[in-house]
């Protein structure tokens, strides 16, 4: 039991438990978005600036690209902000 | 020489050389970032051929989203996290040469792969019991077509984490020698970033 504490205060000072916490608090918020039905370019353009930072912690901290080579992350931040960038406008085009 | 000279000389010593630059690496072998690029390319089709769908029949994406169970999205969503949390503690563990850990965090790994899994089958009971299949409408064959391919790649990354951790048992992997099960992380990773996009997409934006 001593060894469980310790274990998981250790793990709750680490900054990938923080991100991890946080991750699971915007997903929270995303779907809470869904349930209410929400459908005005405003609450579309707030989930895809969620997706883009929950998208940027996995890519940096749980990938660990933060410290890869600039062409992986070119390649991997340029397509996943591309395609965010995408499903917002024609989200928010049919919302017109 | 003069104690001055000395100093200046050292200062100059210390411009003239380099200081050492962190190298930047990607985590993996180069084979699997090849994979993990083609596997985005290919869903990054499914979004665009989705986001085309919804322009053309914006009445049926607009009702399909509250016909799905948003509960059983956000669970997958959850379990999703969670399992990619599990992975970056396991090459912690594995990076500071702590065998039984990494072996004890890719396990919880799996477990996650298979409720994610076992989610997604209670999802599609749901549906089939309110009558929804995949040739309900555009928008349902849309869904399917990428839920299911994205169940696909979670079975596919849940065996090959099973298979790095039978490697990690046997001692294949250690302390400095790990970059195959860095390999089965990033893949995994990836999966649960393309599935970061899927929610919104699917469950959330109407």
């Amino acid at each position: 039991m001593k060894n469980l504490v310790k274990f998981t205060q250790q793990l709750s000072t680490e900054l990938s438990f923080k991100i991890w916490l946080s991750l699971i608090a915007l997903t929270l918020v995303s779907a809470s978005i869904g349930e209410s039905g929400n459908t005005t370019i405003g609450t579309t353009l707030f989930v895809c600036v969620i997706v883009i930072i929950k998208g940027r912690w996995v890519i940096n901290e749980f990938m660990g690209l933060k410290h890869a080579s600039l062409f992986t992350q070119r390649i991997v931040k340029g397509y996943f902000y591309t395609m965010t960038f995408i499903v917002g406008l024609i989200v928010s085009y049919t919302q017109i | 020489m003069h104690i001055s000279d000395c100093s200046a000389l050292e200062r100059h010593m210390e411009l003239a050389i380099p200081k050492p630059v962190k190298s930047l690496k990607t985590p993996g072998s180069i084979a699997i970032w090849v994979f993990i690029y083609a596997e985005l390319f290919e869903f990054g089709l499914f979004f665009i051929v989705f986001l085309i769908a919804k322009v053309y029949y914006p009445q049926e994406f607009y009702q399909g989203p509250s016909q799905l169970s948003t509960t059983t999205g956000l669970l997958n969503t959850l379990v999703l996290l969670t399992s990619s949390f599990f992975v970056v503690c396991a090459i912690k563990a594995i990076k500071r040469g702590e065998q039984k850990k990494t072996i004890m965090w890719l396990v919880m790994t799996i477990f996650a792969g298979l409720t994610y899994c076992g989610i997604k089958t209670w999802e599609y009971n749901l549906n089939e019991n309110i009558g929804i299949t995949p040739r309900t409408n555009y928008y349902f064959s849309s869904y399917y077509y990428i839920t299911f391919n994205h169940l696909l790649h979670v079975l596919i990354g849940t065996c090959t984490i099973a298979f790095v951790t039978i490697l990690t048992a046997f001692g294949f992997y250690t302390k400095d020698n790990h970059e195959g099960l860095e390999s089965a992380a990033s893949y995994w990773h990836m999966i649960d970033l393309v599935w970061i996009l899927i929610f919104p997409l699917i469950y959330v934006l109407r």
